[in-house]
């Protein structure tokens, strides 16, 4: 396989426990559960770029070994009940373990479960090679991506599953947070929380990184590549892929800059209007970036939220309680409301309002 | 040959009588087929003929011997008999007349059946008692020997635990032979004890083993005693929270009165991960509930004689508080047209859920949560029997943090023990809170001391929540656990300090995050709002207006 075509964070994802390079502890564990007799339900939490995922592809490997890594994609359709609807759903396979993500299907995961979850869990693997099989080889594994995203009712659908199939079948479970998840399916699981690598995790792996591409990073760079990632170690090794590339030779200087999205750029710039002046005029300026932004898909909480970081961080301490009350309130109204844009300018405005006054004051006090 | 002598060359037609002395000779010997069970079997072998005529021509009906077969042996249950249409007609078809070709040709129907079985199985487990009984008609020795074979096959594949000591008295060599079939790894499933859940392990089989639900219990003793042949049981509605025990005795009191084998003709269990909308109350509950059963039911396992088994089936509707209002609104008619031959079960969390017109209809069962002691005990014995080494403070605090739930403590229980069996020493509190998703008390005290502490700018109580979401918490876990704190005086400093006041403004906050969480919002900026608040709370002690103010927000 062409290992030159992919990209560093996909080309360095250990595939086994013994290359993880942070939380010991963790891995420590995990290591045990699988060479124990028989695993439970996983569920894997934590922010994103922790290494879930990639935690779960080891467990697969611990339990399965080899035969994990021969992974195909499997494109299934199938109908529910005699309507002629039919239910679309891409799944990653190997021989013992099926992942895929079954809120893709949006409104129709509920049907995912029940039809095709139920479907796999039923049954198990077949085993043809080895005469000797163990129980945790003949387990079928059932790895779900983004469980919190799933509706309540295909989460409802989910929780006899996994009791009366847990003969044949594990899910393994990966969510960002675990607040969505129901409580009765987290209490059928093993919790495993996987909490972001700290900053010098990420400075060593970046280095590991460049020892082996060749690349020299100076010790200054890589402090800056781990603070500006906000200890997301996927964010980190794509923006040291990008430094290099942008650079161009192999040598990078300790000020290289550091790409960062555009979407980023525009955010951070929106944050700085709005605190420079409030007026009519100054709303319509950031009511543009903010309608660009839109327009290239960036999640609208993920402006929000990108929004309030960058006006915490330049708006004075006193005013910043009220802001985030602000930011709760407003990102409230985008979570149940249906068009973005409207919440994310009566932010702007508002904020725009309570920031004026704010001054204002502070002007009155000084006088 | 034995299906000849059965069915000799009688038309289908013909009328029930014939037909049915051909049926009583199959039957082996009269054991398991009531007449009643027969006379039905013969209506609905009739219905089957009409049915299956419609579309062809070909009168030759009365040739096809393992139709009959299958026919008789579905008896009570229409709905299993017309989705076994397709596989009699595959085996009809290469089915042989002379006697000559019988071996070769019959062998390969017979495969085409168990493909055709397979195939269905995997599509409806429904088949799986149609193959129990086909199964047990061919077990007289007189039947030919490829039928035993491969029916033995599928046979072990679908009910392992049951008849596997059987088979190995009869054919010793079978049980090798069966391992060599990629149906081993289910096969070797049934000694599987170990890899089950506790949950399920441990689920009381019968109803007394119900535990500290009296009153549930003695009124189901009472219906499971007496209504022996005269079927005295109402409807019925369990609610209450989760993990006490309302599935497990919905399981316990069918399986008292039926008996494992009647289990799957008698009783129609629905979870939410089964499709229920309205089309389904319609079609397949209304299906069953209209078939009518005798009494006592056929069986060949002297299971009338142990259990009461009473004229009628039952329909479990577990998580009924996940039908649409729309399915239970036509579920309504159905269970009182029909309450002579089937009893319904409607299993809920929360009984607001369930529309008034079917509360009324059923007898309703609160289940509480499971008292402190009574989890204990329970708790105690899995320990001993899977040798957990736990003590018995964690026990308790374990048994505190699962707020009644003996399912969640069980699992937890579990999760801790599989995870730390590798290393040495008993279970400890920081390992259950680990695997249970908790926020270790570190976590809580440190957020509660920045929180509180007068004189923190706000980015540094922005800097506590940011390392807690990057650690990656929930956070509505925490908001639910510092809650609770805040109704102790032995919490931390932070919360020690506040006068009622105080506490009563963060409750109102916590309850508005929880809120906006359970919306699906952003955590890290609804944790922003609660920190900064709750550290300006701190702040004011005596200061009622200002408490006041940042609580109307």
């Amino acid at each position: 396989m062409a290992s030159d075509s992919l990209l560093w964070v996909d080309k360095y994802r250990p595939s086994s426990f013994d290359e993880l390079s942070f939380h010991e502890d963790l891995t420590k564990r995990l290591r045990n559960l699988c060479s124990s007799n028989d695993i439970p339900h996983l569920l894997f939490y934590g922010p994103s770029g922790a290494g879930k995922r990639t935690r779960a592809g080891c467990v697969l490997k611990a339990l399965f070994g080899p035969r994990a890594d021969k992974k195909k994609v499997v494109h299934r359709v199938f109908k529910v009940g005699e309507s002629s609807k039919q239910v679309e759903v891409t799944t990653v396979a190997s021989s013992h373990h099926v992942e895929f993500n079954p809120s893709e299907s949006g409104n129709n995961d509920r049907l995912v479960v029940q039809e095709l979850i139920k479907d796999m869990a039923s049954f198990a693997p077949i085993d043809m090679t080895s005469s000797n099989v163990s129980i945790k080889k003949s387990l079928k594994v059932i790895v779900l991506h983004e469980v919190d995203q799933m509706s309540r009712l295909a989460q409802q659908a989910l929780r006899r599953t996994m009791e009366k199939y847990s003969r044949t079948c594990r899910i393994i479970m990966i969510a960002e947070s675990v607040t969505r998840v129901l409580e009765p399916l987290r209490s059928r699981c093993l919790g495993i929380r996987v909490g972001l690598p700290t900053e010098g995790h990420i400075q060593s792996v970046l280095s590991g990184i460049a020892k082996r591409e060749g690349v020299s990073l100076p010790e200054p760079l890589s402090k800056r590549l781990a603070q500006q990632s906000s200890r997301n170690l996927r964010r980190a090794i794509l923006q040291f892929e990008a430094t290099r590339v942008s650079v161009g030779g192999l040598d990078l200087p300790p000020g290289a800059p550091i790409m960062r999205g555009d979407w980023e750029y525009a955010c951070n710039d929106a944050a700085i209007l709005m605190t420079r002046s409030q007026s009519a005029q100054q709303l319509v300026h950031v009511r543009k970036r903010l309608q660009e932004l839109l327009a290239h898909a960036i999640p609208p909480d993920v402006i929000l939220r990108r929004l309030v970081e960058n006006i915490l961080n330049i708006a004075d301490d006193e005013i910043c309680p009220e802001i985030c009350q602000l930011s709760a309130k407003f990102d409230r109204n985008l979570t149940n409301g249906t068009k973005p844009i409207f919440h994310l300018e009566a932010f702007a405005a508002r904020f725009m309002q309570v920031y004026a006054q704010f001054l204002r004051s502070q002007a009155v006090m000084l006088d | 040959m034995y299906t000849n002598r059965v069915m000799g060359d009688r038309a289908w037609g013909c009328g029930g009588e014939r037909w049915l002395r051909g049926a009583r000779d199959a039957s082996c010997g009269g054991a398991h087929a009531a007449p009643a069970a027969l006379c039905k079997c013969a209506s609905a072998a009739k219905e089957w003929n009409r049915a299956h005529c419609r579309g062809s021509q070909s009168c030759d009906i009365g040739q096809k011997k393992k139709t009959v077969f299958v026919c008789c042996t579905l008896g009570y249950n229409t709905v299993n008999l017309f989705m076994s249409v397709p596989m009699p007609r595959a085996i009809t078809a290469s089915s042989p007349r002379k006697k000559k070709q019988k071996g070769t040709k019959q062998k390969k129907s017979v495969t085409l059946l168990i493909t055709l079985i397979r195939t269905r199985v995997s599509i409806s487990s429904r088949l799986q008692p149609v193959l129990a009984r086909v199964r047990c008609l061919c077990w007289r020795p007189s039947c030919c020997a490829i039928w035993r074979e491969s029916l033995d096959l599928s046979f072990i594949l679908l009910y392992p635990d049951l008849h596997s000591d059987r088979l190995r008295r009869l054919r010793p060599s079978l049980g090798t032979q069966a391992t060599s079939t990629p149906q081993r790894s289910r096969l070797a499933m049934a000694d599987r004890e170990g890899s089950q859940l506790w949950v399920e392990k441990y689920r009381p089989r019968k109803i007394t083993d119900v535990t500290h639900q009296d009153q549930v219990v003695s009124t189901l003793q009472r219906a499971v005693t007496e209504s022996a042949g005269r079927g005295e049981l109402p409807h019925l509605l369990f609610y209450g929270p989760p993990g006490t025990g309302k599935t497990s005795t919905a399981l316990a009191l069918v399986r008292d009165l039926f008996g494992v084998q009647n289990l799957r003709a008698r009783v129609l269990e629905l979870n939410a991960s089964d499709e229920r909308g309205i089309k389904v109350v319609r079609d397949k509950i209304k299906t069953f509930a209209q078939t009518t059963v005798s009494n006592p039911v056929p069986a060949k396992h002297g299971d009338t004689r142990k259990y009461p088994c009473p004229a009628f089936k039952v329909v479990i509707l577990d998580e009924a508080d996940a039908i649409t209002i729309d399915a239970q609104t036509a579920l309504r008619r159905t269970m009182e047209a029909h309450s002579k031959v089937t009893r319904f079960i409607l299993i809920c969390n929360y009984i607001s859920r369930i529309i008034g017109p079917l509360t009324s209809r059923c007898a309703k069962f609160r289940f509480n949560s499971i008292p402190m002691h009574a989890m204990m005990g329970h708790l105690k014995g899995i320990a001993k029997r899977e040798g957990v080494d736990i003590a018995d403070d964690t026990l308790r605090s374990l048994i505190e943090t699962s707020e009644g739930d003996l399912r969640k403590a069980i699992n937890t229980m579990q999760s801790a023990h599989r995870m730390h069996s590798m290393t040495k020493g008993s279970l400890d509190m920081d390992m259950i809170s680990a695997v249970a998703c908790l926020i270790p008390p570190r976590v809580l005290d440190m957020f509660d001391a920045k929180t509180a502490e007068v004189g923190l700018t706000n980015s540094e109580v922005r800097k506590v929540v940011d390392e807690i979401v990057m650690d990656g918490y929930s956070v509505s876990q925490l908001l639910s656990q510092y809650g609770d704190r805040l109704l102790k005086d032995d919490g931390c400093d932070g919360i020690r300090d506040m006068n009622d006041l105080q506490r009563s403004a963060v409750a109102v906050i916590l309850a508005d995050a929880e809120k906006g969480l359970n919306d699906g919002c952003d955590e890290k900026l609804q944790l922003y709002n609660v920190a900064s608040k709750i550290s300006r709370i701190a702040g004011m002690k005596d200061n009622v207006e200002g408490l006041l103010k940042i609580q109307a927000i």
